[in-house]
């Protein structure tokens, strides 16, 4: 006899069939544990990959000054007008581009919009495209003579007015006439994503028509290739605090943003990992109730064969190795229902801004039937042992 | 009969523990069975008949006495080592066929020899002889509930013969059968004894059937009372 016996594998598969809806129910917690666990693994890897994609095409020299300690804590601190000027004097630092970012009514054709402002500095503009932000795709970038003219995100139209809009044409923003003079490309990192949608506008026009006060959002930082990257953070970050007079702000690299979404997904992951492993718990005692009822109802069956020479081992392996395609059937279910959460997560996301595309390696899948054929197998160590243990003579005499 | 038995059964209780009463299935029985010998085993119901036969086949392990199979005592063998034994040595006929109902005629034959660790060629190819030999070359796929009792039986037989055992147990084997083929399945039988050589022992409470063996044992109450050679016993009847 070779290493597998195959014969143990064909025994399981026909004591299997017929046992239909039953076997079905059985396999439903493997099937959704191994379809989270699936699911999470092949939605990490995809952000994994789509996260290394935003370093190579930002690049490892930007950096993110933000007001206040954090994203949250943003509300009260504020960055001047001047911090870029500021953060250009320190040694390192190529150049500096502060975002003003604002919700703003405008009115196109008689409707009105709601719709993301971004207000740059004109002779700044170009520096962005640099960093592969705002790269005009039609017409011309903004100039520092530019009052009353407005670059629009290459997804502007078509998503928020959801009407043509073309060079030269009028747009009213906050009750003054302005002519699209450039068009975007449309940009693929995460951190331009928000061009895409909005209009671009001189900072000073964009102070000019707001109700309220309006400062940097953010300040987009580039450093010199020869610069250390450290040191010329706490460089910007003494100087700029020695400008405040307190540290009212905070400093991202790219690692630290990327940190923060993977929190994001570290949580989502570890509710995942709770469902799948509860569904796997769950799946397992389904598949050990089930070999238990078989056994129950098989006694006879494997009294006949201890009398004709089954040893004990051979008993507990023919039902070890049934639940185990019970486990590998839930597994491939399960992958399949994975793969399918997986896409609907990444067009979910997709559609939410966020580019992520679900990556299944071929070691994924060989893991989780693996995984799956495993669970059954000790689901199956028990039941097996109770069938063993059966005595043939009272078996065979059991009408 | 000379030389060492095949089976022998030295002083055998078997006692069953019911509670308030201990319930004597077989009482200080010894007996020898010799290669080659055909013996019947009679008596009324709760004689103790099965339990014998399941003691004289390895399937029970007496409460008092000893049983050699081959020379060799049961009680030094583990229950792994008591299902080689069985496998390897005795082949089981039962009243209720006892055929696995998911499994062809084929596959049913083929069991003991996985059991014995054969080869998968060699298995199909020895299951495909014996049921021809037995009658049922072209039943080989059919499953048991699509044959007759007889032919059920057959199939039993078949699996009985197929890992070549020197001893064949047989339990009422006609008990669920018409006369017709109840005479076939007991003509198959005495070949087996009379063609192949092979030790048959046999339960039953027919006389008639007990008739063609050539030697029949009578139980009462767990003890042998009676062993009696039959006139034309291993010849027709």
């Amino acid at each position: 006899m070779g290493f597998v016996d195959f014969e143990l594998f064909r025994v399981a598969s026909r004591n299997l069939k017929g046992r239909g809806f039953r076997s079905f129910l059985t396999i439903l917690g493997v099937v959704i544990g191994i379809a989270a666990i699936v699911a999470l693994i092949s939605v990490g890897e995809g952000l994994n990959q789509s996260v290394s994609q935003q370093f190579q095409s930002l690049g490892t020299e930007t950096l993110f000054v933000l007001p206040g300690g954090g994203f949250i804590e943003s509300a009260f601190a504020k960055l001047e007008d001047d911090d870029d000027e500021t953060i250009e004097e320190v040694r390192g630092v190529d150049f500096a581009v502060p975002l003003y970012i604002s919700g703003q009514q405008i009115e196109f054709k008689d409707t009105r919009y709601s719709v993301t402002i971004i207000g740059v500095k004109p002779e700044k503009i170009d520096k962005l495209s640099i960093i592969g932000m705002a790269s005009v795709a039609e017409g011309r970038n903004l100039t520092a003579s530019d009052t009353s003219g407005v670059v629009i995100g290459s997804n502007f139209a078509s998503n928020i007015i959801k009407e043509d809009l073309s060079l030269r044409q009028s747009i009213e923003i906050g009750g003054k006439k302005f002519k699209v003079v450039g068009i975007l490309d449309e940009a693929t990192n995460n951190f331009a994503r928000m061009f895409n949608s909005a209009i671009i506008m001189n900072s000073d026009e964009l102070k000019s028509i707001s109700d309220t006060e309006i400062s940097p959002m953010r300040i987009v930082v580039n450093i010199l290739p020869s610069a250390e990257m450290e040191e010329a953070k706490e460089r910007i970050s003494e100087h700029l605090e020695d400008e405040h007079g307190k540290k009212d702000f905070q400093i991202m690299d790219l690692q630290q943003i990327s940190a923060i979404a993977g929190d994001v997904v570290g949580m989502i992951s570890l509710v995942l990992v709770g469902i799948a492993a509860i569904s796997l718990l769950v799946g397992g005692i389904g598949i050990m109730n089930t070999m238990l009822m078989s056994v129950m109802e098989r006694t006879k069956e494997v009294g006949i064969m201890k009398a004709i020479g089954a040893t004990t081992p051979k008993i507990i392996s023919i039902f070890v190795v049934e639940a185990g395609l019970i486990g590998l059937i839930g597994g491939i279910l399960g992958l399949i229902l994975g793969i399918a959460t997986a896409s609907l997560i990444s067009i979910l996301a997709e559609s939410a801004g966020l580019p992520l595309t679900a990556v299944v390696t071929p070691e994924l899948i060989v893991g989780a039937l693996a995984f799956s054929m495993a669970i059954g197998m000790i689901a199956g160590v028990y039941p097996a042992f109770r069938a063993a243990s059966v005595d043939p003579v009272e078996a065979l005499h059991y009408e | 009969m000379t030389g060492k038995p095949v089976i022998k059964v030295d002083n055998v209780s078997k006692v069953y523990d019911m509670g308030k009463v201990q319930v004597r299935a077989l009482d200080g029985v010894s007996m020898d069975v010799h290669k080659g010998q055909f013996i019947s085993i009679m008596g009324p119901s709760g004689s103790g008949k099965t339990t014998l036969l399941d003691v004289l086949s390895a399937l029970l392990r007496p409460t008092h006495g000893e049983v050699f199979i081959n020379g060799k005592p049961i009680s030094k063998m583990d229950d792994n080592q008591l299902a080689g034994v069985r496998g390897q040595t005795i082949g089981f006929i039962f009243q209720t066929f006892n055929l696995i109902s998911r499994m062809s005629a084929l596959e049913n034959v083929m069991l003991p020899l996985w059991f014995a660790e054969k080869e998968q060629s060699e298995r199909k190819e020895i299951a495909e002889e014996i049921l021809t030999q037995v009658g049922l070359g072209d039943r080989m796929h059919h499953r048991p509930n699509e044959l007759s009792g007889g032919q059920r039986q057959r199939v039993a037989i078949a699996r009985a013969l197929a890992v070549n055992p020197d001893v064949i147990v047989a339990d009422e084997p006609t008990g669920n059968l018409d006369t017709v083929s109840g005479d076939q399945i007991l003509e198959l039988i005495r070949n087996l004894n009379s063609k192949q050589g092979k030790t048959v022992l046999m339960v039953t409470h027919e006389e008639d059937v007990a008739k063609i063996a050539h030697e029949t044992i009578f139980l009462r109450d767990g003890k042998i009372v009676k062993r009696y050679k039959n006139g034309r016993g291993g010849t027709k009847k």
